[in-house]
């Protein structure tokens, strides 16, 4: 009789046993509290193997339930696993076909693989399992001495199968395995005889059954080493062996096999899972390019080969990511999802299909510029692909436009600098085959949205044999995206939504009265994004008064959490502001305790000091295992608390919301002290959820925990509210000019622009047209080009007036420049990325300065030199410009002459330290006032006044003027270095304060410019540390620098 | 008349049902020999099922394994034979009362077994076993939790003791099984662990949880109880309280067999123990 034994199941309540005690296993290991509890272990011991029968007999029937059956028994083992008490019961319930200490971690490995919980479970098994080399004694617990023949097969074979699913150490596990299986061939003739002399047949059957999982468990390892036949091959010659395993148990006979018939299924279903995993199963029959990047990626000298794919990442291959037809293509997938991964299978594809066209990989920020290259260029170096940045300076200097002259394969760089190459025309993008845009909801960021999007339409139009990959951890409504970019050659959008690792998210708050007060989290509901529902409590710790003397706040509360929480990993605190973010860095530095010595640690502290002065906060609190991170940071300072956290020598980290653009931060615990974003504004949806999205490291946690200190009912109410909202639609910030059209005057001013950030970016974006196709063609062809942004697009399914009105605004300005012909303003336009009316402007008080056009006085020692007059003229001129932002709007704008002399003095050389105490006086406290200057040298200043000089330079100086020290005048200023040697330098990492003195080193060795980004690597990697060491400060040694650089930043 | 019948074989029934007194859904029967040599059928019915494991392993392959097979494969050629191991089968009284429930229950309700005493006596022996049979029966919309004692009485007394007096009386027997839910769901889990079967043991499992947790619109309980009687036995007298009483064991439903013998008991039992080593007559092994 067919049952339905679901049906029975149901009524026993087991799913919802499993969810309650997956639910307390998160509790307990997002918050290490053993006392959260709601489930009868005994009862969660019989659901598990309820649903594992159940699982089994839908993964034989290939049910569609049996992921979520697996799912259901891997949450019961991983809260049985947690305790003794849990793992007796487990024990208990059911005769034990493996030793204990197997038992569990087995059944465990086969539920996560089928659960496609593929990352935790590599996680859980770290910790049940112990070291290699006493693997099999740690798998026979003392009751296990008397192991015959029979047992020790079963042993090796079931463990070895563990091994193959942990893959601790990249190869490490997969070769114990197989050695552990081959071993068995060697031990046969000197245990077998003794077994064979006392047993019965149906021990002979027994070995038989033995003989043939061990040879399914042999074969599944071996395919994970080479891919072995190939996937269908192996995947039959395992069904068979599991066959034949069955037919001998079955034939045995005897009481208990039906125990071990399952074991055998599960190790069945689980060696099926391995290999579907398998990297090999994924690139069979994508060509050669893409079998030399698996060779690649699996090598055993990398540090983490990659012996299987995620299932987000098998998703989105199973939704045809690689189908070459497709223009676009978009993934939404979570942070940590393994997107990077993705876009590097697209990028050989791509390839392979245009082995001369360059890949543009835009990421939103100067920190992933770097991250990203780093990481894009490990993986694909093997395949002889040259991955490069560049800078994210506004400007193009001799150096980079010679050493991106011979175009890498690979171009990570920021939108702003893409669009500066498309517009000088740079050969490295003649042949541009796909542009990857990581982050892409950036499409709706206020400030550079734009940007972005009319780069891609610039794209579209200039280079239309282009493919597009988009990706991003948010994108609802994402359809539109790829019809915009692939018409109908875009592959719809694939969302994916499996994450690493479990979350938790609650409020932190403190409960009841003094003397007994407790820090409490209360789980929040958070569809979709949390594994817990709301209303759950969990005590963390007590808080005895002397901890909290008055009532708590938030910034108590955080205190208190970090304290509790510091010991499951690394913390993050988003903060309101770098002065909150680095407030509580300081508040909970001094409630830390010094962390041990590391050499890059301590090579950091010294790096910090001598740049930033023996006071700087952030060294200190390093020291403590604190550190904070926020934009008016430093870049290689910012990468620097990266590389700590990374290397877990910090524990907390307290930042902003600049953390929301993607930088791989490895977080296990994230706090969310405010809603607050920039100085008005509120996090979004999306914002918050892309910060707290790195809470739970892949392989690292398990369990990411997202924590909001409330103090009062009302925060939690407001946090509770938040979390029932969504992610908005990807809107097109060329709604702000069009809501915003009847402002904008007949004639677009410099006034308009300044009131509509979003219209300089519409203005180049025809400036650049007319200068490619001319003002008639433009005008005439208007609509095909607005065709070609998502903005027109929106605008017209909004309504036909808010199309006619973005097309009006458009043939106002037209017509604006056509009519004056006095001056190729549309190309400088587009050259400088200045919009028309600005570069009026910066013409109407330029041309008054015929110094401008005299080389010899834009050279270095001309305007660095003691007398910075030149220098504070050429800064007025810029200052009135709003694209710069550096002019007298504010009222505590500084004046050209300040800046020029801290520009004179940054390229000099002088620390920030020194710098902000010459010029950042108004503020008593040196830390304080090297912090606030820091914001402003690195958040505005560098930037935007090198933007500035290099379209005063490309206005004025004549094509003809060469490479010499005055073309680099904007590249000194944005790294802050005196020499076009230096230059070079920091463009490969060099800290600044050794690119000097490294620079002359080169020249030295050389006498001329490096021909190209890998020769310059290469040869920093031969320098010794006396080579690092020329013109450093304070107990900086050259041994520190080159650590640095090694670990961090080249 | 219903009639009962080996599962495996196609040979006659071996009881028929000479008796009901069934009350409402309580089954009270009383069953006979339904042929001269039912004694015969039944050892060669408990023979076949003690040597099942002796059956040849169809169609094992040895192909493509990396570990030697030879001195395994000589093992499983040598013991494709049936044996029998006389010292094996020392059949006691109450064995043949554990014998016919099993074999009740197989083939006339459809019972499934986590281990038959049958088959597995050794284990069936072991101390603390607690529960003579426990088996399952599969319905579409519920299972069916069949606790089952065997008890073999010559006593003259109307009901025998063995049926409601001492703690060990099939009353009392019973009516623990119902009250400690927690152990008797316990004992069915035990049970399941022997199983060789996938399927029964999961079906054991569920049912042992229904009946923990009182999830009376999936699980029925059976309280079986088969006891042999010489021929003297009286009717509906010797069922005891289970007659009078019916009401004691609710929830569970009642299926009280009572086997009447028209021989001596003791005699008959001998005789199936001889019977079972494959004795003939003479004591010759056959």
């Amino acid at each position: 009789m067919t049952l339905d034994v679901s049906e029975f199941l149901a009524a026993l309540g087991v799913a919802r046993t499993a969810s309650q005690a997956g639910q307390d296993a998160l509790l307990r290991r997002a918050t290490g509290t053993e006392d959260t509890g709601r489930t009868d272990e005994r009862d969660v011991a019989r659901a598990a193997l309820l649903l594992e029968e159940e699982a089994v007999r839908a993964r034989r029937a290939e049910r569609p339930d049996t992921v979520e059956l697996f799912g259901l028994v891997g949450e019961c083992l991983r809260l049985l696993g947690s305790t003794s008490s849990g793992r007796e019961a487990v024990a208990a319930i059911e005769a034990p076909v493996l030793p204990h200490g197997l038992d569990l971690p087995f059944r465990l490995a086969v539920s996560g693989l089928l659960a496609r919980d593929t990352a935790a479970v590599r996680l859980a098994l770290d910790g049940l399992v112990v070291a290699r080399p006493t693997v099999r004694a740690a798998w026979a617990t003392a009751d296990d001495t008397a192991q015959d023949w029979a047992d020790q097969l079963l042993i090796d074979i079931f463990g070895a199968f563990v091994l193959l699913v942990r893959k601790q150490g990249g190869w490490a596990d997969v070769d114990t395995a197989l050695a552990l299986l081959g071993d068995l061939r060697r031990r046969q003739p000197e245990l077998e005889p003794d077994y064979l002399a006392t047993t019965t047949r149906a021990g002979a059957l027994r070995l038989i059954a033995l003989f043939h999982l061990a040879k399914a468990v042999t074969q599944t390892g071996q395919y994970l080493v080479d891919g072995g036949p190939g996937q269908p091959a192996t995947t039959a010659s395992v069904d068979q062996h599991h066959d034949q395993a069955r037919a001998a148990l079955t034939a045995m006979d005897e009481p208990g096999t039906g125990t071990l018939i399952r074991f055998a299924e599960l190790l069945w279903a689980g060696c099926h899972e391995l290999i579907g995993n398998s990297l090999w199963t994924h690139v069979a029959g994508l060509g050669d390019r893409i079998g030399e990047f698996a060779e690649a990626l699996t090598a055993r000298g990398r540090p983490n080969p990659v012996l299987e794919l995620w299932p987000s990442q098998q998703q989105a291959l199973a939704n045809n990511i690689f189908d070459e037809h497709r223009r676009a293509v978009l993934v939404q997938l979570p942070t940590s999802a393994g997107k990077t991964l993705l876009a590097e299978f697209l990028m050989v594809q791509s390839r392979a299909l245009r082995p001369a066209g360059t890949i543009a990989y835009l990421v939103p920020t100067r920190a992933l510029v770097n991250q990203v290259t780093r990481a894009v260029r490990a993986d694909l170096r093997p395949l002889g692909l040259a991955v490069e940045q560049a800078v994210p300076a506004y400007e193009l200097d001799p150096a980079e436009q010679s050493l991106l002259a011979d175009p890498p394969a690979v171009l990570v760089t920021t939108p702003e600098k893409l669009s500066l190459l498309l517009r000088r025309g740079h050969p490295c993008l003649a042949d541009l085959a796909l542009v990857v845009v990581d982050e892409a909801h950036n499409l709706g960021d206020e400030q550079r949205g734009a940007r972005l999007e009319l780069l891609l339409a610039t794209i579209r139009r200039d280079r239309p044999t282009a493919r597009y990959l988009l990706l991003s951890p948010f994108l609802p409504d994402a359809a539109q995206l790829v019809d915009w970019l692939g018409g109908d050659r875009g592959l719809p959008p694939i969302t994916v939504s499996w994450r690493p690792s479990s979350r938790v998210v609650g409020t932190i708050s403190v409960a009841g009265q003094r003397p007994a007060r407790e820090l409490v989290l209360t789980t929040l509901a958070a569809a979709g994004n949390a594994d817990v529902p709301g209303g759950r409590q969990t005590v963390l710790a007590p808080v005895p008064d002397e901890t909290l003397s008055g009532p708590p706040t938030i910034k108590a509360i955080s205190r208190l959490a970090v304290r509790r929480l510091r010991r499951r990993g690394s913390t993050l605190i988003l903060c309101w502001g770098a002065g909150t973010a680095m407030a509580r860095a300081a508040e909970i530095a001094e409630d830390s305790e010094p962390v041990p010595a590391d050499p890059f640690r301590d090579a950091v502290i010294r790096y910090l000091r001598a740049e930033y002065g023996q006071d700087m906060p952030l060294a200190r609190h390093v020291a403590n295992g604190v550190a904070y991170h926020h934009r008016g940071m430093a870049q290689d300072t910012r990468l620097l608390v990266e590389a700590l956290l990374q290397r877990d020598l910090v524990h907390t980290v307290c930042g902003t919301t600049t953390l929301a653009q993607g930088v791989n931060f490895p977080i296990a615990t994230v706090l969310v002290e405010t809603s607050r974003k920039g100085r008005n504004g509120r996090l979004s949806y999306s914002d918050l959820w892309n910060v707290v999205g790195r809470a739970g490291r892949a392989l690292l946690d398990d369990v990411g925990l997202v924590g909001f200190p409330v103090a009062r009912e009302d925060q939690a109410a407001r946090w509770q509210e938040f979390m029932r909202g969504e992610a908005q639609a990807i809107a097109s910030q060329l709604s702000q000019v069009i809501d915003r059209a009847a402002d904008i005057g007949d004639l677009v001013s410099v006034r308009d622009i300044e009131a509509v950030p979003a219209l300089t970016d519409l203005l180049q974006f025809l400036s650049h047209a007319m200068r490619v196709s001319g003002a008639e063609r433009t005008a005439a062809e208007l609509t095909q080009l607005l065709d070609t942004s998502l903005g027109f697009v929106q605008a017209r399914e909004r309504g036909a007036d808010r199309a006619a009105a973005l097309v009006d605004i458009c043939r106002r300005y037209l017509a604006q420049v056509s009519a004056d012909t006095t001056a190729d303003r549309v190309a400088l336009s587009d050259q400088t990325g200045f919009s028309t009316p600005s570069v009026d402007l910066l013409l109407a008080t330029g041309d008054a300065d015929p110094a401008l056009s005299d080389e010899t006085s834009w050279l270095p020692e001309a305007l660095f030199g003691a007398d910075t007059g030149v220098l504070a003229r050429r800064l007025h001129i810029l200052s009135e410009v709003p694209e710069l932002r550096l002019g007298s709007a504010r009222a505590d704008a500084l004046s050209p002459e300040r800046i020029a002399a801290i520009i004179r003095d940054w390229v000099g050389g002088m620390s920030v330290s020194d710098l902000a105490g010459r010029h950042w006086p108004a503020q008593p406290d040196p830390a304080t006032r090297v912090v606030g200057f820091a914001k402003y040298l690195f958040g505005q200043l560098s930037g935007q006044a090198s933007w500035g000089l290099g379209a005063l330079q490309n206005a004025y100086l004549p094509p003809e003027s060469g490479q010499g020290a005055a073309r680099y005048v904007p590249s000194m200023v944005y790294f802050g270095v005196s020499t076009p040697a230096a230059v070079w330098m920091s463009m490969v990492g060099v800290p600044r304060i050794a690119a000097v003195g490294v620079g002359a080193h080169w020249l030295r060795a050389h006498g001329e410019a490096p021909s190209g980004f890998a020769q310059l690597r290469d040869w920093l990697a031969t320098l010794d540390e006396a080579d690092w060491a020329a013109e450093l400060r304070g107990e900086l040694s050259g041994a520190d620098l080159r650590l640095i650089w090694h670990e961090a930043i080249g | 008349m219903s009639q009962t019948s080996p599962a495996s074989s196609d040979q006659p029934p071996i009881f028929v049902i000479a008796e009901r007194h069934d009350i409402g859904n309580h089954q009270l029967r009383v069953l006979e020999p339904a042929t001269a040599d039912w004694l015969a059928v039944l050892a060669a019915e408990y023979r076949r099922l003690r040597t099942a494991s002796d059956q040849p392993a169809a169609a094992l392959s040895f192909d493509g394994l990396d570990l030697a097979v030879h001195e395994v494969a000589k093992i499983l050629t040598a013991t494709t034979v049936p044996h029998y191991e006389p010292g094996n089968f020392g059949v006691v009284r109450s064995d043949l009362a554990e014998v016919i429930l099993a074999l009740v229950g197989e083939t006339v309700y459809g019972s499934r077994y986590g281990y038959r005493s049958v088959r597995d006596r050794e284990l069936v022996q072991r101390p603390g076993r607690g529960i003579d049979q426990i088996g399952v029966e599969v319905a579409p919309t519920h299972l069916t939790l069949v606790l089952g004692e065997a008890k073999v009485s010559t006593e003259k007394k109307s009901p025998p003791g063995v049926v409601d007096r001492g703690d060990d009386c099939l009353r009392a027997q019973h009516l623990a099984h119902l009250h400690n839910r927690d152990a008797t769901a316990d004992k069915v889990w035990a049970a399941s662990r022997r199983c060789a079967d996938q399927q029964t043991q999961q079906l054991l499992r569920i049912a042992a949880e229904l009946f923990r947790r009182r999830i009376d619109d999936k699980i029925r309980i059976v309280a079986s109880s088969l006891l042999v009687r010489p021929s003297t036995a009286r009717t509906p007298q010797d069922f005891g309280s289970f007659h009078r009483a019916s009401a004691d064991f609710q929830p569970a439903h009642i299926r009280f067999l009572l086997v009447r013998l028209a021989d001596d008991v003791d005699e008959v039992a001998m005789e199936f123990a001889r019977l079972s080593r494959g004795e003939v007559a003479d004591g010759r092994v056959a």
